[in-house]
Protein backbone atom coordinates (compact mmCIF):
# COMPACT_ATOMS: atom_id res chain seq x y z
CA UNK A 1 0.00 0.00 0.00
CA UNK A 2 2.36 2.78 0.88
CA UNK A 3 5.52 3.29 -1.22
CA UNK A 4 7.84 2.20 0.66
CA UNK A 5 10.60 5.78 1.90
CA UNK A 6 14.31 5.45 1.95
CA UNK A 7 15.00 7.38 5.50
CA UNK A 8 11.76 5.92 7.15
CA UNK A 9 12.39 6.02 11.07
CA UNK A 10 12.51 2.79 13.22
CA UNK A 11 8.86 3.80 14.40
CA UNK A 12 7.75 4.34 11.23
CA UNK A 13 9.27 0.05 10.32
CA UNK A 14 7.98 -0.85 13.22
CA UNK A 15 4.52 0.55 11.77
CA UNK A 16 5.10 -1.23 8.87
CA UNK A 17 5.46 -4.39 10.06
CA UNK A 18 2.44 -4.13 12.04
CA UNK A 19 0.38 -3.41 9.33
CA UNK A 20 1.95 -6.63 7.40
CA UNK A 21 1.12 -8.61 10.50
CA UNK A 22 -2.55 -7.77 10.51
CA UNK A 23 -2.40 -8.27 6.27
CA UNK A 24 -1.12 -11.55 6.54
CA UNK A 25 -3.14 -12.62 9.72
CA UNK A 26 -5.86 -11.39 7.67
CA UNK A 27 -5.25 -13.64 4.47
CA UNK A 28 -4.37 -16.68 6.83
CA UNK A 29 -7.77 -16.67 8.98
CA UNK A 30 -9.82 -15.56 6.12
CA UNK A 31 -8.54 -17.48 2.93
CA UNK A 32 -12.10 -17.23 1.49
CA UNK A 33 -12.87 -13.46 2.03
CA UNK A 34 -8.98 -13.03 0.71
CA UNK A 35 -9.92 -15.56 -2.04
CA UNK A 36 -13.10 -13.89 -3.23
CA UNK A 37 -11.72 -10.40 -3.20
CA UNK A 38 -8.53 -11.83 -5.17
CA UNK A 39 -11.06 -13.10 -7.73
CA UNK A 40 -12.35 -9.68 -8.16
CA UNK A 41 -8.96 -8.37 -8.14
CA UNK A 42 -9.31 -6.58 -4.98
CA UNK A 43 -7.88 -6.53 -1.20
CA UNK A 44 -9.29 -5.06 1.56
CA UNK A 45 -7.00 -1.80 1.47
CA UNK A 46 -8.80 -1.37 -2.35
CA UNK A 47 -11.92 -1.99 -1.23
CA UNK A 48 -12.34 1.08 0.02
CA UNK A 49 -11.38 2.65 -3.45
CA UNK A 50 -13.06 0.69 -5.66
CA UNK A 51 -16.53 0.42 -3.94
CA UNK A 52 -19.01 0.93 -6.79
CA UNK A 53 -20.63 3.82 -4.89
CA UNK A 54 -17.98 5.97 -5.07
CA UNK A 55 -17.54 4.76 -8.67
CA UNK A 56 -20.78 5.46 -9.41
CA UNK A 57 -20.73 8.76 -8.03
CA UNK A 58 -17.97 10.10 -9.68
CA UNK A 59 -19.41 8.98 -13.01
CA UNK A 60 -22.46 11.12 -12.83
CA UNK A 61 -21.44 14.68 -11.78
CA UNK A 62 -20.89 17.40 -13.65
CA UNK A 63 -19.08 20.42 -12.16
CA UNK A 64 -18.29 18.54 -9.15
CA UNK A 65 -16.61 15.44 -10.05
CA UNK A 66 -15.33 13.61 -7.19
CA UNK A 67 -15.15 9.94 -6.08
CA UNK A 68 -15.91 11.29 -2.22
CA UNK A 69 -19.63 10.79 -1.22
CA UNK A 70 -22.38 13.38 -1.74
CA UNK A 71 -22.09 14.13 2.32
CA UNK A 72 -18.22 15.30 2.38
CA UNK A 73 -19.44 17.04 -1.09
CA UNK A 74 -21.98 19.09 0.39
CA UNK A 75 -19.43 20.04 3.14
CA UNK A 76 -16.67 21.24 1.17
CA UNK A 77 -19.71 23.20 -0.79
CA UNK A 78 -20.23 25.02 2.94
CA UNK A 79 -16.54 25.26 3.72
CA UNK A 80 -15.38 26.44 -0.58
CA UNK A 81 -13.33 28.65 0.34
CA UNK A 82 -12.07 31.48 2.56
CA UNK A 83 -9.42 31.81 5.46
CA UNK A 84 -9.46 29.43 8.41
CA UNK A 85 -11.12 32.67 10.61
CA UNK A 86 -14.03 33.03 7.71
CA UNK A 87 -14.52 29.31 7.87
CA UNK A 88 -14.55 29.24 11.66
CA UNK A 89 -17.32 32.30 11.57
CA UNK A 90 -19.24 30.55 8.80
CA UNK A 91 -19.14 27.12 11.06
CA UNK A 92 -20.49 29.07 14.10
CA UNK A 93 -23.50 30.44 12.39
CA UNK A 94 -24.09 27.57 10.41
CA UNK A 95 -23.82 24.78 13.06
CA UNK A 96 -26.24 26.90 14.83
CA UNK A 97 -28.41 26.88 12.65
CA UNK A 98 -28.49 22.94 11.20
CA UNK A 99 -28.56 21.95 14.92
CA UNK A 100 -32.09 24.21 14.61
CA UNK A 101 -33.38 23.15 11.51
CA UNK A 102 -32.98 19.84 12.13
CA UNK A 103 -34.56 19.93 15.48
CA UNK A 104 -37.61 21.95 13.13
CA UNK A 105 -37.84 19.29 10.47
CA UNK A 106 -38.14 16.56 13.56
CA UNK A 107 -41.52 17.99 14.84
CA UNK A 108 -42.32 19.11 10.99
CA UNK A 109 -42.78 15.32 9.64
CA UNK A 110 -44.55 14.55 12.66
CA UNK A 111 -47.57 16.73 10.83
CA UNK A 112 -50.31 15.20 8.88
CA UNK A 113 -49.16 14.58 5.21
CA UNK A 114 -49.64 17.75 3.51
CA UNK A 115 -47.57 20.82 3.46
CA UNK A 116 -46.42 23.30 5.31
CA UNK A 117 -47.24 26.94 5.90
CA UNK A 118 -45.79 29.16 2.99
CA UNK A 119 -43.85 31.16 5.26
CA UNK A 120 -42.66 27.65 6.91
CA UNK A 121 -42.41 26.30 3.63
CA UNK A 122 -40.02 29.27 2.64
CA UNK A 123 -37.70 28.96 5.85
CA UNK A 124 -37.15 25.67 5.17
CA UNK A 125 -36.23 25.52 1.77
CA UNK A 126 -33.69 28.44 2.57
CA UNK A 127 -31.91 26.66 5.06
CA UNK A 128 -32.28 23.55 3.66
CA UNK A 129 -30.18 25.55 0.43
CA UNK A 130 -27.59 26.73 2.88
CA UNK A 131 -27.46 23.27 4.30
CA UNK A 132 -26.86 21.66 0.81
CA UNK A 133 -25.42 23.78 -1.68
CA UNK A 134 -27.82 23.63 -3.66
CA UNK A 135 -31.68 24.65 -4.40
CA UNK A 136 -34.62 22.92 -3.01
CA UNK A 137 -38.51 23.77 -3.00
CA UNK A 138 -41.39 22.44 -2.80
CA UNK A 139 -43.35 23.93 -6.26
CA UNK A 140 -41.05 23.54 -9.51
CA UNK A 141 -41.74 25.29 -12.28
CA UNK A 142 -45.53 25.35 -10.82
CA UNK A 143 -45.53 22.30 -10.13
CA UNK A 144 -46.58 20.97 -6.71
CA UNK A 145 -47.45 17.22 -5.65
CA UNK A 146 -49.99 16.93 -3.00
CA UNK A 147 -47.72 16.26 -0.37
CA UNK A 148 -44.54 17.66 0.82
CA UNK A 149 -44.61 16.30 3.93
CA UNK A 150 -45.34 12.31 3.83
CA UNK A 151 -45.00 8.78 5.00
CA UNK A 152 -42.53 6.94 2.36
CA UNK A 153 -43.09 3.17 2.45
CA UNK A 154 -40.72 0.97 0.57
CA UNK A 155 -40.82 -0.11 -2.86
CA UNK A 156 -39.61 -3.00 -4.70
CA UNK A 157 -36.61 -2.71 -7.19
CA UNK A 158 -37.97 -1.52 -10.83
CA UNK A 159 -36.89 -3.40 -14.06
CA UNK A 160 -34.78 -1.14 -15.90
CA UNK A 161 -35.40 -2.94 -19.23
CA UNK A 162 -37.78 -5.59 -20.38
CA UNK A 163 -35.88 -8.37 -19.68
CA UNK A 164 -34.09 -7.13 -16.31
CA UNK A 165 -34.33 -9.17 -13.39
CA UNK A 166 -34.12 -9.44 -9.74
CA UNK A 167 -30.45 -10.85 -9.67
CA UNK A 168 -29.28 -8.24 -11.93
CA UNK A 169 -29.76 -5.83 -9.34
CA UNK A 170 -26.76 -5.62 -6.95
CA UNK A 171 -28.22 -4.99 -3.59
CA UNK A 172 -31.07 -5.77 -1.31
CA UNK A 173 -32.57 -8.11 -3.77
CA UNK A 174 -34.76 -9.08 -0.48
CA UNK A 175 -37.01 -6.30 -1.66
CA UNK A 176 -37.88 -8.19 -4.74
CA UNK A 177 -38.82 -6.15 -8.18
CA UNK A 178 -41.96 -5.04 -9.41
CA UNK A 179 -43.76 -7.21 -12.10
CA UNK A 180 -44.74 -4.61 -14.24
CA UNK A 181 -42.19 -1.26 -15.28
CA UNK A 182 -42.31 1.75 -13.76
CA UNK A 183 -44.92 4.22 -14.46
CA UNK A 184 -42.37 6.51 -16.48
CA UNK A 185 -40.80 3.47 -18.49
CA UNK A 186 -37.86 2.09 -19.05
CA UNK A 187 -34.75 3.36 -17.06
CA UNK A 188 -32.61 2.68 -19.99
CA UNK A 189 -31.29 5.35 -22.53
CA UNK A 190 -31.80 4.62 -26.09
CA UNK A 191 -31.89 0.91 -25.03
CA UNK A 192 -28.39 1.26 -23.12
CA UNK A 193 -28.26 0.47 -19.47
CA UNK A 194 -25.93 3.58 -18.61
CA UNK A 195 -24.49 4.14 -15.45
CA UNK A 196 -26.92 7.00 -15.00
CA UNK A 197 -29.46 4.59 -15.91
CA UNK A 198 -28.41 2.58 -13.30
CA UNK A 199 -28.79 5.01 -10.56
CA UNK A 200 -31.81 6.58 -11.30
CA UNK A 201 -33.22 3.10 -10.17
CA UNK A 202 -31.36 2.84 -7.26
CA UNK A 203 -32.28 6.03 -5.82
CA UNK A 204 -35.99 6.34 -7.16
CA UNK A 205 -39.33 7.86 -5.56
CA UNK A 206 -42.63 6.81 -6.50
CA UNK A 207 -44.79 9.96 -5.96
CA UNK A 208 -48.66 9.99 -6.47
CA UNK A 209 -48.86 12.05 -9.54
CA UNK A 210 -51.95 9.80 -9.84
CA UNK A 211 -53.67 11.83 -7.82
CA UNK A 212 -52.93 15.46 -8.22
CA UNK A 213 -56.21 17.71 -9.57
CA UNK A 214 -54.69 18.37 -12.87
CA UNK A 215 -53.64 14.64 -13.88
CA UNK A 216 -56.45 13.71 -15.78
CA UNK A 217 -56.57 16.67 -18.26
CA UNK A 218 -52.92 17.23 -18.24
CA UNK A 219 -51.20 14.46 -17.88
CA UNK A 220 -49.38 14.51 -21.04
CA UNK A 221 -47.85 17.66 -20.40
CA UNK A 222 -47.17 16.51 -16.77
CA UNK A 223 -46.02 12.91 -17.62
CA UNK A 224 -42.57 14.25 -18.99
CA UNK A 225 -42.18 16.94 -16.32
CA UNK A 226 -42.18 14.16 -13.48
CA UNK A 227 -40.65 12.03 -15.39
CA UNK A 228 -37.08 11.43 -13.92
CA UNK A 229 -37.76 14.76 -11.79
CA UNK A 230 -34.63 15.10 -9.01
CA UNK A 231 -36.21 15.28 -6.06
CA UNK A 232 -35.02 15.09 -2.26
CA UNK A 233 -36.13 13.05 0.85
CA UNK A 234 -35.58 14.43 3.73
CA UNK A 235 -35.42 12.21 7.11
CA UNK A 236 -35.15 14.42 10.06
CA UNK A 237 -35.13 11.55 13.03
CA UNK A 238 -31.99 10.02 11.31
CA UNK A 239 -30.70 13.32 10.16
CA UNK A 240 -30.39 11.40 6.50
CA UNK A 241 -31.29 12.23 3.35
CA UNK A 242 -31.63 10.71 -0.44
CA UNK A 243 -31.72 12.46 -3.53
CA UNK A 244 -33.42 10.33 -6.21
CA UNK A 245 -35.76 10.83 -9.22
CA UNK A 246 -39.02 10.38 -9.91
CA UNK A 247 -39.38 6.89 -11.31
CA UNK A 248 -42.70 5.61 -10.45
CA UNK A 249 -46.48 6.95 -9.43
CA UNK A 250 -48.16 5.38 -6.51
CA UNK A 251 -48.55 4.22 -3.36
CA UNK A 252 -52.74 4.15 -3.74
CA UNK A 253 -54.87 6.03 -1.62
CA UNK A 254 -55.46 3.61 0.68
CA UNK A 255 -52.11 2.29 1.30
CA UNK A 256 -52.16 5.77 3.96
CA UNK A 257 -48.76 6.76 2.57
CA UNK A 258 -48.02 9.15 0.19
CA UNK A 259 -44.79 8.46 -1.19
CA UNK A 260 -42.59 5.39 -2.04
CA UNK A 261 -38.90 5.05 -1.59
CA UNK A 262 -36.43 2.56 -3.74
CA UNK A 263 -34.51 -0.54 -1.53
CA UNK A 264 -31.73 1.75 -1.43
CA UNK A 265 -33.46 4.84 -0.80
CA UNK A 266 -35.33 3.31 2.18
CA UNK A 267 -32.56 1.06 3.60
CA UNK A 268 -29.60 3.71 3.12
CA UNK A 269 -31.72 7.12 4.34
CA UNK A 270 -32.88 4.56 7.43
CA UNK A 271 -36.33 5.85 6.31
CA UNK A 272 -37.88 2.44 8.24
CA UNK A 273 -35.75 3.35 11.49
CA UNK A 274 -37.93 3.24 14.80
CA UNK A 275 -37.11 6.78 14.62
CA UNK A 276 -38.37 7.88 11.49
CA UNK A 277 -41.10 5.17 10.54
CA UNK A 278 -41.41 6.60 7.00
CA UNK A 279 -41.79 9.95 7.93
CA UNK A 280 -40.27 12.42 5.46
CA UNK A 281 -40.05 15.63 3.87
CA UNK A 282 -39.84 15.54 -0.02
CA UNK A 283 -39.22 18.24 -2.15
CA UNK A 284 -37.90 19.10 -5.33
CA UNK A 285 -34.04 19.86 -6.26
CA UNK A 286 -33.90 22.62 -8.28
CA UNK A 287 -30.87 20.91 -10.74
CA UNK A 288 -31.45 22.41 -14.48
CA UNK A 289 -27.91 21.18 -15.15
CA UNK A 290 -27.81 18.03 -13.20
CA UNK A 291 -25.51 18.45 -11.14
CA UNK A 292 -26.52 17.02 -8.09
CA UNK A 293 -25.59 13.28 -7.70
CA UNK A 294 -27.60 11.08 -6.64
CA UNK A 295 -26.97 9.04 -3.53
CA UNK A 296 -27.78 9.11 0.21
CA UNK A 297 -26.22 12.79 2.64
CA UNK A 298 -25.51 12.21 6.22
CA UNK A 299 -26.78 15.20 7.61
CA UNK A 300 -25.44 14.44 10.94
CA UNK A 301 -22.27 14.02 9.28
CA UNK A 302 -22.36 17.70 7.82
CA UNK A 303 -22.80 18.59 11.77
CA UNK A 304 -19.98 16.90 12.79
CA UNK A 305 -17.96 18.37 9.93
CA UNK A 306 -19.34 22.10 10.91
CA UNK A 307 -18.19 21.55 14.89
CA UNK A 308 -14.95 20.14 14.01
CA UNK A 309 -14.28 23.37 12.28
CA UNK A 310 -15.99 24.96 15.19
CA UNK A 311 -13.37 23.45 17.34
CA UNK A 312 -10.40 23.71 15.48
CA UNK B 1 -9.98 8.32 3.75
CA UNK B 2 -12.51 8.22 6.94
CA UNK B 3 -15.02 7.89 5.28
CA UNK B 4 -15.49 4.20 6.27
CA UNK B 5 -18.66 2.51 7.30
CA UNK B 6 -17.27 2.07 11.21
CA UNK B 7 -16.87 5.97 11.17
CA UNK B 8 -19.44 6.20 14.03
CA UNK B 9 -17.03 3.39 16.19
CA UNK B 10 -13.97 5.16 16.04
CA UNK B 11 -13.09 8.39 18.22
CA UNK B 12 -11.20 10.38 15.14
CA UNK B 13 -9.41 12.77 17.35
CA UNK B 14 -7.46 10.15 18.90
CA UNK B 15 -6.57 8.72 15.36
CA UNK B 16 -5.50 12.35 15.28
CA UNK B 17 -3.03 12.29 18.09
CA UNK B 18 -1.58 8.89 16.95
CA UNK B 19 -0.46 10.57 13.54
CA UNK B 20 0.69 13.41 15.68
CA UNK B 21 3.13 12.00 17.00
CA UNK B 22 4.56 10.94 13.37
CA UNK B 23 7.25 13.22 11.82
CA UNK B 24 6.09 15.81 9.41
CA UNK B 25 7.41 13.91 6.46
CA UNK B 26 5.98 10.19 7.58
CA UNK B 27 2.40 11.82 8.36
CA UNK B 28 0.78 10.37 5.10
CA UNK B 29 2.58 7.36 5.23
CA UNK B 30 1.46 6.57 8.45
CA UNK B 31 -2.29 7.82 7.98
CA UNK B 32 -2.45 5.11 5.50
CA UNK B 33 -0.67 2.34 7.73
CA UNK B 34 -3.31 3.60 10.52
CA UNK B 35 -6.01 3.82 7.59
CA UNK B 36 -4.96 0.18 6.29
CA UNK B 37 -4.59 -1.15 9.45
CA UNK B 38 -8.51 -0.23 10.77
CA UNK B 39 -9.78 -1.57 7.68
CA UNK B 40 -8.34 -4.84 8.22
CA UNK B 41 -9.50 -5.12 11.86
CA UNK B 42 -12.55 -4.15 11.79
CA UNK B 43 -13.43 -6.33 8.30
CA UNK B 44 -11.72 -9.21 10.16
CA UNK B 45 -13.64 -8.73 13.30
CA UNK B 46 -17.17 -8.81 11.72
CA UNK B 47 -16.27 -11.50 9.52
CA UNK B 48 -15.13 -13.90 12.83
CA UNK B 49 -18.27 -12.55 14.28
CA UNK B 50 -20.82 -13.14 11.26
CA UNK B 51 -21.60 -16.61 9.85
CA UNK B 52 -20.19 -18.14 6.97
CA UNK B 53 -22.86 -17.63 5.02
CA UNK B 54 -22.96 -14.20 5.13
CA UNK B 55 -19.69 -13.72 4.20
CA UNK B 56 -20.14 -13.31 0.88
CA UNK B 57 -23.10 -10.84 0.93
CA UNK B 58 -20.46 -8.32 3.16
CA UNK B 59 -18.15 -8.25 1.19
CA UNK B 60 -20.38 -8.02 -1.65
CA UNK B 61 -22.05 -4.64 0.56
CA UNK B 62 -18.52 -3.54 1.07
CA UNK B 63 -17.54 -3.42 -2.77
CA UNK B 64 -20.91 -1.59 -3.26
CA UNK B 65 -20.76 0.76 -0.19
CA UNK B 66 -17.86 0.95 1.91
CA UNK B 67 -18.55 4.50 3.31
CA UNK B 68 -22.43 3.56 4.38
CA UNK B 69 -22.70 3.86 8.12
CA UNK B 70 -25.76 1.76 7.74
CA UNK B 71 -23.45 -1.57 6.96
CA UNK B 72 -22.87 -1.52 10.38
CA UNK B 73 -26.78 -1.53 11.00
CA UNK B 74 -26.95 -4.47 8.47
CA UNK B 75 -24.02 -6.39 10.71
CA UNK B 76 -25.66 -5.84 13.81
CA UNK B 77 -28.35 -8.07 12.96
CA UNK B 78 -26.62 -10.40 11.24
CA UNK B 79 -24.59 -10.76 14.40
CA UNK B 80 -25.54 -10.05 17.91
CA UNK B 81 -22.35 -7.75 19.36
CA UNK B 82 -20.07 -7.33 16.61
CA UNK B 83 -20.34 -3.45 17.29
CA UNK B 84 -18.74 -3.37 20.41
CA UNK B 85 -16.41 -6.12 19.29
CA UNK B 86 -15.48 -3.66 16.35
CA UNK B 87 -14.76 -1.08 18.65
CA UNK B 88 -12.63 -3.09 21.36
CA UNK B 89 -10.56 -4.29 18.34
CA UNK B 90 -10.32 -0.45 17.06
CA UNK B 91 -9.58 0.77 20.45
CA UNK B 92 -6.61 -2.07 20.69
CA UNK B 93 -5.20 -1.39 17.39
CA UNK B 94 -5.04 2.21 17.93
CA UNK B 95 -3.29 1.17 21.47
CA UNK B 96 -1.15 -1.00 19.74
CA UNK B 97 0.11 1.68 17.10
CA UNK B 98 0.39 4.22 19.25
CA UNK B 99 3.07 2.52 21.65
CA UNK B 100 4.62 1.60 18.22
CA UNK B 101 4.75 5.74 17.67
CA UNK B 102 5.62 6.91 21.16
Amino acid sequence: MPKKKQKASPKVNKLRQFYAGLKNRFRDTHFEASDWLEKKNLNVDTLKTASKGAVAAATLTGTIITSKPVDVQMAEHIFGSGSKKQEKLLAEATLEEHEEVLNKMKEMVKLPPGHLEAEEELYLEQQLADMLGFEVTAELESHRLNHSISIMGGEQHLRRFPTDSLAQHDAFQQAGIAPARGAFGWFTQEGELTQKAVMREKYYFAVQTLYLPDWNTSYQELKPWYKFRKMIAINPAEGMAAVGVVGDAGPALWVNKQSGGSPEIIREAKIWSKQSRGRVILLFVDDPEDKVPLGVINLNQIKKQLAQVDES
Amino acid sequence: MRNVYYKPLVRWELVDEIILLAEPHEKEEVTKLVMGSLDHIVMETILLHLAKEHHEEFLELCHERYHDETLLDWAGEKAEGVQEAIRLAIRETKSSIRKLLE
